[in-house]
């Protein structure tokens, strides 16, 4: 294929058509991306508080948080609330919406309209579904503790209390699985019938089945939901909406901080924690595409 | 013989049965789970203000009040809704077209530079939002784009982001280069052949794109929050924002916030519901493929 279509000559010269094609892409990323990065990275060496110009040059923002022991409070929790909401988002994306998946990828009537249902707390724009958490987890007069004690069991303070705000915030976002959902289910329905008839003819049953096939051949939404819980994950914003950065700190992830100081007109510092964070996530993420021998993208690739 | 056979057909029957009914009563279980928020929202937004706050917390209502809706639809809500309608339609309309140009590009030409121009390309993912927003904002402000709609809108035009892009050049990657060869021996040139070829066979990905696009700008009230301070430029998202949940919003009537809820979030239900076969079939044609 490749020598012939040379030959012809036909993709070499058109290649400026392949320039034109991409340029309003590569423009965008120019404007959108590039430039605010690279106004974000001088910033990031500086004091700035937006009414005066940039002053005070240095690396004090890329220091400070390690010195300042206010700062330095805050960039640890952060790191650690982060850390712990990573862990869980990439277990339930894994594990428990892959289990659902197979539950869901069954012949039955009715599958579709159950699909739809799953998948409709996503479509909860943010808004709305602030002031319905807020309202469900209030400890007085909220959803959650009349639930709880229907079940005879004791009050939660949800998002009231330090030490109750992170699994509250934990359990919310199970309200989300619908959507890792929604990939397995397309991942499954790539793999052939023809697979599962001849393990059945060698008499495998469903969990060998499950073991030696459907995850084998998932591997490409295994890999890309493990890139995209990182990606998403590292910058969570928690349920600003709804708490701001909870009781005593206690759902300041990395980015509500930035956030934070970007609200207090330190952008310098600001600045400064973003590019750390972009630096980790595409530290995390190259480092997951060289060790990615193990995902198999099947023979069309 | 015949019989017992028959009575083994009936009792695999009536087991096969009992396991269908289990399966439902299980996925009912799960729905319910799911439900919860909306149901909390419809029943809410139908009730009188007083019985919301009651202890212990009612989750139907006593009695049916739709007062909410009638005061959530007024003038604002009109001109929020023409405003969503602008962003949300130029939105959807030009990041297909965009993207499909940059797809095709990306998978069809050969050219100097093209791995290195999509590694770039990709590379924009890992640019944390929030980092953006200050520097944004600057770039914004030069071009004289601030307070408008167009902060909002200018990105359709320039491929609508990394992610969308990604998957359609995923997926035309796999029309088979013989189809665009019959077309160039019988003289199309390349956007002839965007138009009438990959436009028809990339249809599943650009209906998943749209989709997206619908679903994100739809929801995105964070963009209009920083670069839009003037109420006439506000979109349904940014609107509720500043109605119902920022700071100095508590004096509306609770039952308000969630009518006006409920109307926000009935179009997306509607669009999820029709194009729930698409949005599936264009993941598993696009596929993963990183």
């Amino acid at each position: 294929m490749q020598p012939s279509l040379k030959k012809k000559g036909l993709f070499k010269s058109g290649a400026w058509i392949g320039y034109v094609l991409i340029a309003p892409c590569m423009i965008g990323i120019l404007i959108f991306n590039f430039i605010p990065m690279g106004i974000s990275l001088f910033y990031s060496f500086s004091t700035y508080d937006i009414i005066h110009p940039p002053r005070n040059f240095g690396v004090h923002n890329y220091t400070n948080v390690f010195t300042n022991v206010i700062l330095r409070d805050k960039f640890f929790k952060s790191i650690l609330h982060t850390g712990e909401y990573l862990l869980f988002s990439i277990a339930i994306g894994l594990f428990l919406s892959f289990l659902l998946a197979l539950f869901l990828n069954q012949k039955l009537k009715g599958m579709a309209a159950y699909r739809v249902v799953y998948y409709l707390p996503n479509l909860l724009p943010p808004v709305c579904s602030a002031i319905v958490w807020a309202d469900i987890t209030d400890p007085l007069y909220g959803l959650g503790n009349a639930v709880l004690q229907w079940f005879g069991l004791p009050n939660y303070s949800f998002y009231a209390d330090p030490s109750t705000a992170m699994p509250t915030f934990l359990i919310m976002s199970l309200w989300g699985l619908g959507s890792g959902l929604m990939l397995w289910i397309a991942q499954f329905q790539n793999i052939p019938d023809a697979l599962y008839e001849a393990a059945e003819l060698e008499g495998a049953n469903a969990f060998v089945k499950c073991v030696k096939i459907t995850v084998p051949m998932s591997t490409p939404t295994i890999f890309y939901t493990l890139i995209n819980s990182i990606i998403a994950g590292l910058q969570v914003f928690g349920p600003y909406l709804i708490t701001g950065a909870g009781p005593d700190d206690s759902l300041l992830f990395f980015v509500t901080n930035i956030y934070i100081n970007h609200r207090q007109f330190n952008m310098g510092l600001a600045c400064a924690l973003s590019w750390m964070l972009f630096v980790a996530i595409a530290l995390l993420t190259l480092l997951l595409f060289r060790k990615s021998k193990w995902v198999f993208y099947g023979e069309d690739m | 013989m015949d019989a017992v056979n028959l009575r083994r057909h009936r009792a695999h029957k009536i087991l096969r049965r009992a396991i269908v009914i289990i399966r439902h009563f299980i996925l009912c279980l799960l729905a319910l789970f799911f439900l919860l928020p909306i149901l909390v929202l419809f029943t809410r937004s139908v009730m009188d203000p007083s019985e919301i706050y009651a202890v212990p917390t009612h989750l139907f209502p006593s009695r049916l009040n739709f007062s909410g809706y009638t005061q959530a639809f007024d003038a604002q809500i009109l001109s929020y809704l023409l405003n969503t309608i602008i962003v949300v339609g130029v939105n959807t309309v030009f990041v297909p077209l965009t993207c499909l140009m940059c797809g095709y590009g990306f998978a069809k030409v050969r050219f100097p530079g093209r791995g290195l121009c999509f590694s770039l390309l990709l590379s924009t993912i890992m640019i944390p939002g929030i980092a953006m927003q200050i520097p944004l904002y600057i770039v914004y402000y030069h071009l004289g784009l601030t307070d408008s709609l167009w902060p909002l809108m200018i990105t359709a035009f320039f491929g609508g982001g990394a992610m969308s892009i990604f998957f359609m050049r995923q997926y035309l990657k796999g029309i088979p280069d013989s189809i665009l060869e019959a077309a160039r021996v019988d003289g199309a040139n390349a956007f002839v052949i965007m138009f009438r070829i990959m436009l028809p066979l990339a249809r599943p990905v650009v209906v998943l794109t749209a989709v997206n696009v619908f679903i994100g700008q739809y929801n995105d009230y964070g963009t209009a929050l920083i670069y839009i301070w003037n109420e006439k430029y506000y979109t349904l998202a940014v609107g509720l924002y500043y109605k119902y949940l920022a700071p100095g919003a508590e004096s509306i009537d609770v039952n308000v916030q969630y009518a006006a809820g409920v109307l926000v979030m009935l179009p997306m239900v509607v669009i999820f519901a029709l194009f729930q076969k698409q949005l599936i079939n264009g993941i598993v044609t696009s596929g993963m493929k990183l």
